[in-house]
């Protein structure tokens, strides 16, 4: 099958968002709401899809309109139609899904602050297609989610014990059923008492506190930074050697 | 023709149109979902004054009853209290919701005292039941709120609520909360401020333990309660004092 070139500029797209221009880790955009809603996994998800749901449809709608918009107002614009989208979601949220927005009410809004949308919005949606700026928002959210959710689980992992609400052991105890093979192992052979160890660890507060998301998120762009560095040196023609 | 997007008129032209069709489609959606919205926000009300009555119900869960169920049941059995104003709602100071034991409204079981007040981001808005003579809390609920998740917001946790709930409270061991107005100068309600040392302690029966990291809404929360008590409980002393004899 042969693609045409809006279909391939906008699997490229696609796919340069979710890794290679990620939005938090390489453009660093949507910092604020990364630190703010990541210390539940469910939040997160929640925050995510309408997010997705934004920035694919606001880049598509903007790129249709992208010839007769006039340049001097074309952020008013821009704005105007991610608030639309926005609101359309908190919406559909507060008519069918009351009890969640109970929850993530104060947050939907944001999305229409979030600098990964208009970044698309201006970025690529104002130079491209309809097919390849609806595929780079869509790419850009899901690379936005992508890295949330990794930070959201270690937050509330580590701060409730628990993902996405359901208690999962903790490194309690983890340590303790490692300990508790250990003594099984040694009992194959010889007779010992599994130390009880579960009790060393205590919920990290600090994990689903403003704080932690500062130093989650470091973390986390620093690995996958220092991942995406490595594979582009390697990727690189090694200078030298014959000519 | 190539369009001269640069024109003022153009401009105006084209920011009005966009921002008319927009707005339009805004409005078409909020009027079509506006009357679920109405049922979703009275149905929440109907649901928290199930679950702040509960334990004087003696129902025991919730979660396996229909909206319909709850709101015949609600309806059937709860009322607001007598006028002792001319327009009452629920703003006016002294008003609560009266719950009887069944639909023939003979005992009366307990009362919620709305409440609501700014929070650490916003309106934080509930019920308190008491039991009927308005003496100790049988249990709280919130209707609304916007507390950071997993922080403040950890106020709609069940844990968090048990901490009122006079049948949690009695089967820890700890002295129900009581709600009737406390000695000049002490609080209704304390929260996080440390456990009272016996009976002689303002805090005793009055304390409760606050959000591990969310010191601000426990604050705010306490702040809340108390405003609201004091407010109510002066209406209703003002309204049951007899009214003094018209001059001549």
């Amino acid at each position: 099958m042969t693609l045409t070139p809006t279909a391939i500029a906008g699997r490229r797209a696609l796919v340069a968002q979710l890794w290679d221009e990620n939005p938090i880790f390489r453009q660093v955009l949507g910092i604020c709401s990364a630190l703010a809603v990541t210390n539940l996994v469910f939040n997160t998800l929640l925050m995510c899809a309408g997010l997705i749901w934004a920035t694919a449809l606001s880049s598509a709608t903007f790129s249709l309109l992208r010839n007769y918009i006039p340049a001097r107002v074309r952020m008013i614009i821009q704005v105007l139609i991610i608030a639309v989208y926005v609101i359309m979601v908190d919406i559909a949220i507060r008519a069918y899904y009351p009890d969640i927005y109970q929850m993530i009410g104060p947050y939907v809004g944001l999305i229409i602050t979030n600098c990964i949308v208009m970044g698309r919005l201006e970025a690529f949606a104002s130079k491209n297609r309809v097919w390849p700026s609806a595929l780079d928002g869509l790419g850009s959210g899901l690379g936005y989610s992508f890295i949330l959710l990794s930070v959201a689980c270690v937050r509330e992992y580590l701060g409730f014990g628990a993902l996405a609400g359901y208690k999962v052991p903790d490194p309690g105890q983890l340590t303790q059923y490692l300990a508790s093979a250990g003594a099984w192992v040694v009992n194959l052979f010889g007779h010992v008492e599994a130390p009880q160890v579960a009790g060393w660890w205590k919920a990290w507060t600090l994990m689903i506190m403003p704080p932690g998301a500062f130093f989650v998120l470091a973390v986390a762009v620093w690995i996958a930074r220092t991942y995406a560095l490595r594979r582009e040196a390697a990727a690189q023609p090694k200078k030298g050697g014959a000519s | 023709m190539r369009l001269n997007t640069k024109h003022p008129a153009y401009v105006i032209g084209f920011v009005t149109l966009v921002s008319a069709a927009f707005t339009a489609g805004i409005a078409t959606l909020q009027v079509a979902t506006a009357a679920r919205i109405e049922r979703n926000e009275g149905l929440r009300k109907y649901r928290a004054l199930a679950t702040v009555f509960a334990p004087a119900w003696d129902l025991k869960d919730l979660s396996e009853m229909s909206d319909q169920a709850i709101l015949d049941y609600v309806n059937a059995r709860v009322e607001p209290t007598p006028s002792r104003t001319p327009r009452e709602t629920e703003e006016q100071p002294g008003f609560a919701y009266r719950a009887y034991a069944g639909a023939e409204h003979g005992k009366i079981v307990a009362a919620a005292i709305p409440f609501s007040g700014i929070g650490f981001w916003a309106l934080i808005r509930g019920f308190l039941a008491v039991t009927p003579d308005f003496k100790e809390v049988l249990g709280i609920v919130f209707t609304e709120q916007k507390e950071t998740p997993g922080l403040g917001g950890r106020i709609m946790e069940p844990q968090f609520l048990a901490r009122f709930n006079r049948p949690a409270r009695q089967a820890e061991g700890k002295q129900p909360l009581v709600a009737a107005p406390p000695a000049a100068g002490a609080s209704y309600i304390y929260i996080g401020r440390g456990e009272p040392t016996g009976p002689g302690d303002p805090r005793y029966a009055r304390s409760v333990d606050a959000i591990t990291g969310a010191t601000q809404t426990s604050l705010a929360l306490e702040k809340i309660l108390n405003q609201n008590l004091r407010r109510f409980y002066a209406a209703r002393e003002a309204a049951d004092k007899p009214a003094a004899p018209a001059e001549q």
